[in-house]
């Protein structure tokens, strides 16, 4: 089922928490509302699920508005952070309580619940015994996803269920729930502020700051190609390096930075821009200067430090006071005077102004 | 070499002191209610008996005793019937005038209570209600309600919202998840509180003795009536049997009650 959000707004008292979101979530699809806490990703979950109503604009579940329809009306199953399993009934009365309300006869309830133990991978044996408490967290998520996944929803609504397990059980998860999602069909919602959740499990990511959506695509796209700093800098493992565009050439406090026009997102003339580069794609090289090539920025730096971190080294490279982070699975012998080179394609230019709030992080 | 006193010793010393401050001065009422004869200069009564013990179960205390319990059964109920509902509504929703209600819960406490129940008899009187036994209820319901809406706000806070809203999310109406949720994850909290209120009537002496007395005659009262009239093993017999509903409390209160239940009340 396809969902439609047209100009949505949604104010806590007079402080805006979303403003005109505007998106539509193909039928089927995994859709990862990603981003900082408090840009309003949350706020938007519990809109879409009846929780918040909006102060205007509309939400469409299929051809249906549902904009102010009562949240037992509209047919979306939820799972929380926090599991939100009812402590007093044993797993199996926790599964069956929305078959119950729906009417269905015990057999049924009984087949249908079986059925979904076995979806999610929950040992079916004492269900009928055993209070949710008495299982591990990871479990316990199992027993809520089973929970909403047995009302067959139109839309499966996730508001960071791995968050509170540790990382096996969340990277386990990660693939079974996304597997579950891509089996049964439903369109679902991922509200998560884990960007490694986000790209592994969605189709789509929606990547919210301040209730404004900065940039809705695929991982690859978001990753790829951000369309502002923001996006740049919040995905990744991102360096930033303060860069003035003057006398029609980049310069990096005394370097010039040799870079295509087409590294600019956003051409503003001369000023004050923001270079983009991710760890993985810096590499340093000792000696000589080498010839430059047509698709690297080289800038001399000074290497200054090489620390363990397990599955390799994160080094620490000076540009003209700047730092640079980057990770390799050798650790540097050399330390002192070196070059830096910069894939151009990798390289992304941002205006300064505009991006002031996010440098202050 | 030094030799050690067993730890197992300290412990029983320990034990023993602590025992001798908390029932020390309660072991006299017990004597007391066992004494026949006991006149001065004796340390220890002369003569044992369960005379007074018969004496009161047999007589006019039973009637006491059961009047409070049944008047501590009526408080009980109303007060919850009463401020189940509103605790609810205090502890999950943003009402307008949530402070003031909370405010006109506390004002009578907060005010000895003897010019309050006075100014209160005053009233009363207009309507025909003292010296009866609805009278003497009312009078309770004044503290007992603080007692549970203070209770109850806590406990139904200490229910995650979430757990409600997953019920609603599947369809599940108000009143059935207050139902089917709510209310059974309340339970321990509510039985507590309850106990609190019963406790709470069953002991409340004040607006009795002002509302109820000479005709409503409650444990309390008679105790203090045969106290005044020196009559020390009745007063004393009357003294532990009040005790006991208390002694239950502590024993279920630390099965049931948790302290956040009484701490996060007027937070958020």
């Amino acid at each position: 089922m396809e969902i439609t959000i047209e100009h949505l707004y949604k104010k806590y008292k007079d402080k805006p928490a979303l403003t005109d979101i505007n998106l539509t979530l193909p039928a089927g699809s995994f859709t990862a509302i990603l981003g900082p806490s408090g840009c309003g990703k949350t706020t938007l979950m519990r809109c879409l699920a009846g929780f918040l109503e909006v102060n205007s604009g509309t939400i469409r579940f299929g051809d249906q508005d549902v904009t102010r329809l009562p949240p037992q009306k509209r047919g979306t199953a939820m799972v929380f952070q926090n599991y939100a399993l009812w402590p007093h009934m044993t797993v199996y009365d926790n599964i069956a309580y929305g078959l119950k309300l729906r009417k269905f006869s015990k057999q049924q309830i009984e087949e249908k619940v079986y059925a979904i133990l076995k979806k999610v991978e929950l040992d079916p044996s004492d269900v009928r015994k055993r209070r949710p408490t008495e299982y591990s967290g990871g479990q316990q998520q199992r027993i809520a996803l089973a929970r909403a996944l047995v009302l067959e929803p139109k839309l499966l609504l996730m508001d960071e269920p791995l968050s509170n397990l540790d990382a096996k059980v969340r990277q386990r998860l990660r693939v079974e729930i996304r597997n579950l999602q891509k089996d049964l069909g439903i369109t679902a919602v991922y509200v998560t502020h884990d960007q490694d959740e986000a790209l592994s499990m969605a189709d789509r990511i929606v990547l919210m700051r301040n209730g404004k959506i900065e940039q809705v695509g695929t991982p690859e796209q978001l990753y790829n190609e951000p369309q502002s700093y923001f996006v740049s800098h919040f995905l990744g493992n991102s360096n930033t390096l303060e860069v003035t565009h003057r006398n029609g050439k980049l310069y990096l406090g005394e370097q010039e930075v040799a870079i295509p026009a087409e590294a600019y997102r956003e051409w503003r003339g001369e000023g004050d821009y923001l270079l983009v580069v991710r760890g993985e794609d810096i590499s340093v090289s000792f000696g000589s200067e080498p010839p430059p090539g047509p698709n690297t920025v080289t800038l001399k730096g000074i290497f200054r430090e090489s620390l363990f971190v397990g599955s390799g080294y994160r080094h620490w490279v000076q540009v003209e006071g700047q730092s640079l982070f980057f990770h390799s699975e050798e650790k540097g012998v050399e330390k002192g005077n070196c070059h830096v080179h910069l894939p151009v394609r990798k390289c992304f230019l941002f205006p300064r102004d505009g991006a002031q709030e996010d440098l202050a992080r | 070499m030094r030799t050690t006193v067993p730890r197992f010793v300290l412990k029983a010393v320990g034990y023993a002191l602590a025992l001798f401050v908390i029932f020390g001065p309660l072991s006299s009422l017990v004597i007391w209610s066992f004494a026949e004869k006991w006149y001065w200069p004796h340390l220890f009564p002369q003569e044992y008996g369960l005379f007074y013990w018969k004496k009161v179960l047999g007589g006019s205390m039973i009637r006491s005793l059961i009047l409070s319990f049944e008047i501590g059964v009526i408080v009980t109920i109303l007060a919850l019937v009463l401020t189940v509902p509103l605790s609810y509504l205090l502890a999950r929703y943003n009402i307008p005038a949530k402070a003031i209600i909370l405010v006109v819960f506390l004002l009578p406490q907060a005010f000895p209570q003897l010019p309050v129940f006075t100014n209160t008899m005053v009233l009363m009187y207009k309507y025909d209600l003292v010296g009866t036994v609805p009278g003497v209820v009312l009078i309770h319901l004044v503290g007992a309600l603080v007692f549970s809406v203070w209770t109850l706000v806590s406990v139904f806070r200490s229910i995650p919202q979430s757990l409600e809203e997953a019920a609603i999310n599947m369809g599940a109406s108000r009143v059935r998840v207050f139902f089917t949720i709510t209310l059974p994850l309340a339970a321990p909290g509510i039985a507590a509180a309850s106990l609190l209120v019963f406790l709470y009537s069953l002991d409340e002496f004040t607006g009795s003795l002002l509302i109820g007395a000479p005709f409503v005659i409650t444990m309390p009262i008679y105790m203090y009536n045969s106290a005044m009239g020196y009559e020390m093993q009745v007063s004393s017999i009357t003294a532990l049997l009040l005790m006991l509903p208390g002694l239950l409390l502590l024993f279920l209160l630390e099965k049931y009650l948790k302290s956040e239940y009484l701490a996060s009340f007027g937070r958020g």
